[in-house]
């Protein structure tokens, strides 16, 4: 009897921190599809802070750079980038506390790489797929600072992509190329997937193939 | 009791075993070469420059050390070191180290690398590694990427040229300052650093 209480409270905990994840989820789809910088959009801003309010400050760094969306007042509409420099990278690697616990997907690219440009499709529609299955999803771009508001969110614009966008801002590249995986030597593109936990489960140096990405994310967000 | 403790055992390495394997996976994809080791040594190889004509490293290798580069026609990291790269060859040609750039690239065709070299005014040896052979056996994986050997083909530096892509912010000359320790017989004080760079196109 006893157990069973335990089990049936276990599982409203459960239900309660998805429905709260898709609260997140719906602001986030709000305001990709009401266009960027409209009133409709600062009111969900203003809704999700609310939502990160109400969880106690437990959502992390990475609940924040993460879960908005890229928004900016460029005719071009193009997204908006941030630069990120490398107490930024430690934090958007740390492990993120229950419940904003999630799996993270980081691509290195930059814009005068040509294969990375070729995967981009493939990459938006792999955020389109699974970012409302829990999945964190960074795009980092290696391109020189002086891009951040020219060749970077012009190309990011092209590609129709809403992946959370940032530009890498560092003197030196070495301790985040170390930081995110020992055995990479630098090489664009790359991407990294972290399970919740922290831990790298798949890793590609070059073009991705979709279907071995997709599979991993599939295995990722299972467990 | 001892037949129910070998059977633990022999369970307890069997998991060991696959939780190994697993870990390898995920650390290593297949289709990545090894990564070079520093104090291995660099067998002889012979590869064609643009023109076709076959250059052994012994060959071209210099009396107290022998830098490899690979580079690209149309990496835009590589291109930026162009200047340095041709710098670096003509500053060290008499302490009696060589430069040599191969180009590994599928996509690179010798007569590009001909004409980029020509129009980028790099007159040190270029070689073509048709198929990736000579970047397989280093591990190279990017552009531009070195590879410092001493007197006797001993890999004892490998990794970027300097710290930035712009000139102007370089604030380590990691491969300058290891050819100069093995000039002045001292340790290299870094033996591996790294920069981000363009992927090498390997052959299919």
């Amino acid at each position: 009897m006893m157990l069973r209480r335990i089990l049936l409270a276990l599982v409203c905990c459960t239900l309660g921190a998805t429905l709260l994840d898709r609260y997140d989820v719906s602001t986030v789809a709000v305001r990709a599809a009401d266009g960027i910088g409209s009133d409709k959009t600062r009111t969900a801003q203003k809704r999700k802070s609310r939502t990160a309010k109400k969880r106690g400050g437990r959502t992390t760094l990475v609940a924040t750079l993460l879960g908005e969306p890229p928004i900016s007042s460029s005719p071009l509409h193009a997204p908006s980038v941030k630069l990120l420099d490398a107490a930024g990278i430690k934090q958007l690697l740390a492990p993120v506390a229950p419940p904003n616990d999630r799996p993270l997907l980081i691509n290195f690219w930059a814009t005068w790489c040509e294969p990375c440009r070729e995967e981009f499709p493939d990459l938006v529609r792999i955020y389109n797929d699974y970012n409302s299955r829990g999945l964190y999803f960074a795009s980092i771009s290696i391109d020189d600072p002086s891009e951040l508001k020219t060749g970077v969110p012009k190309f990011l614009s092209e590609m129709h992509s809403q992946i959370p966008a940032f530009l890498l801002n560092v003197t030196d590249s070495e301790p985040v190329i170390n930081s995110v995986d020992p055995d990479w030597g630098g090489e664009l593109p790359a991407t990294f997937l972290f399970d919740k936990h922290g831990q790298v489960v798949f890793k590609h140096k070059g073009r991705i193939n979709p279907t071995e990405l997709r599979a991993a994310l599939d295995k990722v967000l299972s467990e | 009791m001892k037949r129910s403790y070998t059977f633990a055992l022999t369970l307890a390495l069997a998991l060991s075993l696959v939780a190994f394997g697993s870990l390898w996976r995920t650390a290593r994809a297949a289709d990545e070469p090894a990564p070079a080791i520093i104090g291995m040594m660099i067998e002889d190889f012979t590869l064609p420059d643009p023109n076709g004509q076959a250059h052994t490293l012994a060959s071209l290798k210099g009396k107290h050390g022998t830098v490899l580069i690979f580079i690209a026609t149309r990496c835009p990291v590589s291109n930026g070191y162009n200047e340095r790269m041709e710098k670096l060859a003509q500053d060290y040609a008499a302490h009696g180290v060589s430069v040599i750039g191969i180009n590994a690239n599928s996509t690179e065709p010798a007569s590009e690398v001909k004409s980029h070299a020509a129009e980028k005014h790099l007159t040190f040896a270029i070689l073509k590694d048709n198929g990736n052979k000579i970047a397989d056996r280093l591990g190279a994986a990017h552009t531009p990427e070195a590879f410092l050997l001493d007197a006797s083909n001993k890999l004892v530096y490998h990794g970027r040229i300097d710290n930035s892509l712009n000139p102007a912010n370089v604030s380590a000359n990691d491969l300058r300052d290891a050819i100069d320790a093995i000039l002045a017989g001292k340790p290299i004080a870094k033996t591996e650093a790294k920069a981000f760079g363009c992927s090498i196109k390997r052959a299919e």
